[in-house]
């Protein structure tokens, strides 16, 4: 079963504006590839939060940019589609996905500092495909800029389109980034990371900020993050990653509260919580994140598992659905009594928003 | 901006002092009696002792160095022995010949090291990539008299397209000059473009590969505009350094293609300077060379800091 | 797992740091001479304690001076103001011979990639450590570098490798046996997890809470993460543009917080529990980063505060005692009332 769901009431199924399915990327070689992103399916209906949790290595930007094929250098796409509002993404030529990137879809990247060209104006990165390819005078350009600005909360707006990246601090950029992301009013908007490398209290605004541009403009939103607590207040819906597969999706209640997967359920025990009693030990998951580079055959965490099966080595667990829900999906056969059990008597089994 | 050319200006004069000193003590340096280096042999008794006088050379040194510094002040670089007149007129006229020639092949040799450093930055390990790695290493190895030569043999010789030695009169006309320039800039650009290629080609490369190509790339920006308009402008600063370092080179390079072609520039004098041990024009030849070459250096800075705006703007 | 004793503390033989009226400025020049104009006040007259054995937490973000505090106190930043006293002596009579401070505190940083020379095995990295230190027979360093990676939960075939092989975890964890190789007594760990998988932070921080028991040793942990904070501190130090806006036992900060500031790092730290996070949404958090070129007449934090009137524009507060145990650096902070359900910790609280 691929991630394919149906967006609201099975009543009234609506075609999910994004839908990825089977995406596999790998790097290097064909005889020895190095494969970063296995099998991926999502979808994401208009106007929805799609949010793709995961840590290093698990392949969740790999997989968002190459939804938009701005893979590096020797990477590629070796399997599985991608549809955007119905047409195929995947091998379109370079030349069409233009069309896509920035009016389509479009991507706000981590790190603000490295993602602006240094040596231009603010304003000039942010008109240049306003003026080249959508047709707006200089001018006009310059007051769409100065409004986007606004939009994103820039003091100053005006006076900010003739500074340079580096004069502006790290949430200004990081707000610069989001202005430029929705210059062409994408339908939907990617964020990875975006908040990675900022302050706390920024990295509030920020997230606020992308939940009200996209609520305003009506967006599909795919937020990427390491960090389930800044998921956890926009997303509808949850993908985990890990070792470049998902292994489990559901709306974002169900994975807090009711996760199917031992590696989800670890995850949220090992974060070290602002409520967690001094004097109890934190949990975090033993062993070391797989290497993107080994092709593991079975489940990848099955070595960090406690509760690994015989079969979880043999094959690959196949994606399932819950009983009581078929849109939540995940790769583990572990019966989910068992799951909770072992979590000991701190485990909170009722819906309380901890962890079950 | 302005704050930093004052203050890059104020930092050459240490090292013109330096270059000074060194060729100032040139005189010293060589055996024999100072007004037999800076005479001749031949020259008269009642010479050498208003040479003795004038530069006070029975005096100290450091009272030496402080008279041929007041000389340099006021345009006096000696008398050039086998030119028979001033070294600063000799070393004048000539100038403009080769920084004709420079010129030119400092242009050539950046126009096309750009542009084949950047075409084949844009796919690296391709054929045309390698291709160009072989040319550059072709470039750079061989010598430029060698060059020189064997274009004379097959423009010159074989093909008889293109006039092999001299400078023209102005009379003749721009195509006669050109023609007469063709080859001795081919020559000497070629060491230089090999440079320029390659640091342009692993600059590009770098910054090809920042994220904020990436950036523009999903805004849907193309290709040739992302090359033009992002990648080139950021590499520009580090191409420029070793264009600058380059052109220093051009000038004092030039004096072997000039002897192959017999190009009347600074460095055939230089050339025939050496030959006849006409130590005042050699001294004057090196102090105008290392000048330039410090301008050259003060010019590069300049344009890498107009060119990035992080250290401008602090 | 047995419950640790985290919270047993050796008899506390006294403060292991003293900081008393720290500055530390920075100067900004500009100009044809490079004149200095003016100074970045990167820490602005910040007193606090380190009891022996025990863990201050140093929290706050970009300009807040926390690293710079953390560098100052093992004479890495230069003090241009203050007293600080380690082990009951002055930093000034400790800091000559360098390799005597040396061996008494010992800074880890952040970046796992960043401190191990690249071209070294990480037995060469440890036995550098020690020969410069004072050990010098071969055969003694090699069974110390044994010792050390065991104590830090490495094998001891790690020894051959090379740092470029090794993940960000397995590296923190040399960064930290590299520190401990020369017996200290205190340990500036400056966002020592902050580039880790979360997953694997827990490890780390495990580890150094372990090795503060096995070998009594003093920490200042400087992070901008307050949950971490939280796990392994005894006192908390909260910092806002080179100043010190709240300070006290971990349980009454996070507690009652008392500090506006405070108030809104601990709103705006996301938890992961749907239901609390959705209802901050509605919260509006408009701190900005302190100026630290020119900073204002008055409490530091006046330009993002909600409450902030005149007397906060004009005078400086001083810390004072709140009930709950801490030191609250605010005029108002005991009339200010701030609903429960901004705190943002749980809906337990």
């Amino acid at each position: 079963m691929t991630g394919k769901t149906q967006m609201t009431h099975p009543a009234q199924p609506v075609e999910p504006i994004l839908s990825v399915d089977g995406l596999s990327v790998s790097y290097g070689s064909a005889r020895q590839p190095l494969n970063v992103v296995k099998d991926v399916s999502f979808d994401v209906a208009p106007g929805q939060v799609l949010g793709i949790v995961g840590e290093s290595g698990s392949g969740k930007s790999q997989t968002v940019l190459a939804v938009l094929q701005l893979l590096a250098e020797g990477g590629r796409i070796s399997g599985g589609q991608v549809r955007f509002e119905g047409a195929e993404l995947q091998s379109l030529s370079q030349r069409r996905m233009r069309k896509v990137r920035g009016q389509g879809i479009a991507l706000i990247s981590q790190d603000a500092l490295s993602s602006l060209n240094p040596s231009m104006k603010i304003g000039r990165q942010m008109a240049e495909p306003l003026i080249a390819y959508d047709g707006l005078s200089a001018s006009a350009a310059r007051k769409r800029c100065t409004e986007l600005l606004d939009l994103v909360g820039i003091p100053a707006p005006a006076h900010r389109l003739e500074s340079y990246p580096h004069e502006l601090s790290g949430g200004m950029r990081q707000r610069v980034l989001i202005a430029m992301a929705i210059s062409r009013n994408p339908r939907v908007l990617i964020a990875d990371e975006p908040t990675t490398a900022l302050d706390v209290t920024i990295q509030a605004q920020i997230i606020n900020l992308i939940d009200d541009l996209r609520k305003e403009l009506g967006m599909a939103l795919v937020l990427i993050t390491h960090d389930l607590g800044v998921v956890a207040g926009i997303a509808d819906r949850i993908s985990v990653m890990y070792a470049g597969r998902i292994v489990e999706t559901a709306t974002t209640d169900q994975i807090f509260a009711a996760s199917r997967h031992p590696y989800t359920r670890a995850l949220l025990s090992s974060i070290p919580k602002p409520d967690q009693p001094r004097g109890e030990r934190l949990k975090p998951i033993p062993g070391l994140p797989v290497d993107p580079r080994e092709d593991v055959r079975g489940c990848a965490f099955n070595p960090r598992c406690t509760h690994a099966l015989a079969s979880c080595t043999e094959s690959l667990p196949a994606m399932i659905a819950a009983e009581d829900d078929g849109q939540h999906l995940f790769r583990c056969p572990v019966d989910p009594f068992r799951l909770a059990e072992a979590e000991g008597p701190r485990a909170r089994l009722q819906g309380n928003g901890g962890m079950s | 901006m302005f704050a930093f050319i004052i203050r890059r200006l104020l930092q050459i004069i240490p090292v013109i002092i330096g270059v000074t000193i060194a060729t100032f003590f040139l005189t010293w340096l060589i055996p024999g009696d100072p007004t037999n280096v800076l005479l001749g042999p031949g020259a008269s008794e009642e010479s050498r002792e208003r040479l003795r006088d004038s530069l006070g050379l029975d005096q100290s040194l450091v009272t030496q160095y402080l008279i041929y510094m007041g000389n340099l002040l006021t345009g006096d670089l000696g008398q050039s022995i086998s030119f028979s007149s001033p070294v600063s007129e000799v070393l004048f006229r000539r100038m403009g010949n080769t920084a004709l020639l420079a010129g030119a092949a400092i242009f050539v040799a950046s126009v096309a090291g750009i542009a084949a450093g950047t075409w084949a930055a844009l796919r690296p390990g391709s054929f045309r990539d390698r291709g160009l790695t072989i040319v550059v290493l072709f470039l750079n190895s061989m010598p430029s008299f060698w060059l020189g030569l064997v274009l004379i043999l097959i423009f010159g010789l074989h093909l008889r397209v293109l006039p092999v030695s001299g400078m023209p009169d102005p009379q003749s006309g721009l195509l006669t000059l050109l023609a007469h320039m063709a080859l001795p800039t081919i020559t000497l650009a070629a060491w230089s473009l090999a440079a320029i290629a390659r640091m342009t080609r692993s600059a590009v490369l770098e910054v090809i590969n920042n994220d904020y190509v990436r950036t523009a790339r999903s805004r849907g920006v193309s290709e040739a505009r992302i090359v033009l308009f992002h990648a080139l402008p950021n590499a520009i600063p580090a191409v420029l350094t070793v264009i600058g370092i380059q052109m220093g080179f051009l000038f004092s390079g030039a004096v072997l293609t000039e002897t192959v072609f017999s190009w009347p520039g600074v460095g055939l004098a230089m050339f025939q300077a050496i030959s006849s041990r006409d130590i005042p024009l050699i001294q004057g030849g090196i102090l105008m060379l290392a000048l330039i070459f410090v301008l050259i250096n003060l010019i590069v800075d300049v344009l890498y800091v107009y060119f990035n705006p992080k250290i401008r703007l602090n | 797992m047995n419950q640790p004793a985290i919270t047993q503390r050796r008899a506390a033989t006294g403060n292991a740091v003293e900081i008393r009226d720290l500055h530390v400025r920075f100067p900004v020049r500009s100009g044809l001479l490079r004149r200095p104009v003016g100074a970045v006040h990167a820490v602005d007259g910040v007193s606090f304690d380190i009891p022996e054995g025990q863990t201050v937490g140093l929290v706050g973000e970009s300009g807040s001076g926390k690293t710079t505090t953390g560098r100052a106190l093992l004479g890495l930043s230069p003090a241009n103001a203050g007293a600080i006293r380690l082990f009951g002596k002055p930093l000034e009579e400790l800091a000559t011979p360098e390799k005597d401070l040396q061996k008494l505190g010992q800074l880890v940083f952040q970046d796992p990639y960043a401190s191990l020379n690249p071209r070294l095995t990480v037995g060469s990295t440890l036995s550098e450590t020690l020969y410069v230190h004072g050990l010098s027979d071969g055969g003694a360093r090699k069974q110390k570098v044994r010792d050390l990676l065991d104590q830090v939960g490495l094998r001891p075939e790690i020894a051959d490798r090379y740092p470029v092989a090794l993940s960000g975890g397995q590296r923190q964890r040399i960064a930290i046996a590299r520190a401990l190789a020369v017996n200290p007594r205190f340990m500036v760990l400056d966002e020592v997890v902050s580039a880790l998988d979360v997953s694997i932070q827990g490890q780390i921080l495990n580890l150094l809470l372990d090795l503060q028991r096995e070998h009594n040793l003093t920490y200042l942990f400087i992070t901008h993460d307050l949950s971490v904070v939280r796990y392994v501190s005894h006192k908390v130090v909260v910092l806002y543009g080179g100043q010190i806006m709240e300070e006290g036992p971990t349980e009454a900060i996070f507690g009652s917080p008392r500090h506006p500031y405070t108030h809104t790092l601990l709103s705006a730290l996301p938890v992961p529990d749907p239901v609390v996070q959705r209802a901050k949404r509605g919260l509006e958090i408009r701190t900005e980063p302190p100026s630290v070129t020119d900073p204002p007449d008055g409490c530091r934090f006046q330009g993002s505060c909600p409450f902030a009137d005149d007397t906060c524009r004009s005078v400086a507060p001083g810390l004072r005692p709140a009930p709950s145990g801490q030191r609250v650096a605010c005029h108002h902070f005991e009339s200010i009332d701030i609903p429960s359900d901004q705190i943002g910790i749980t809906r337990d609280v």
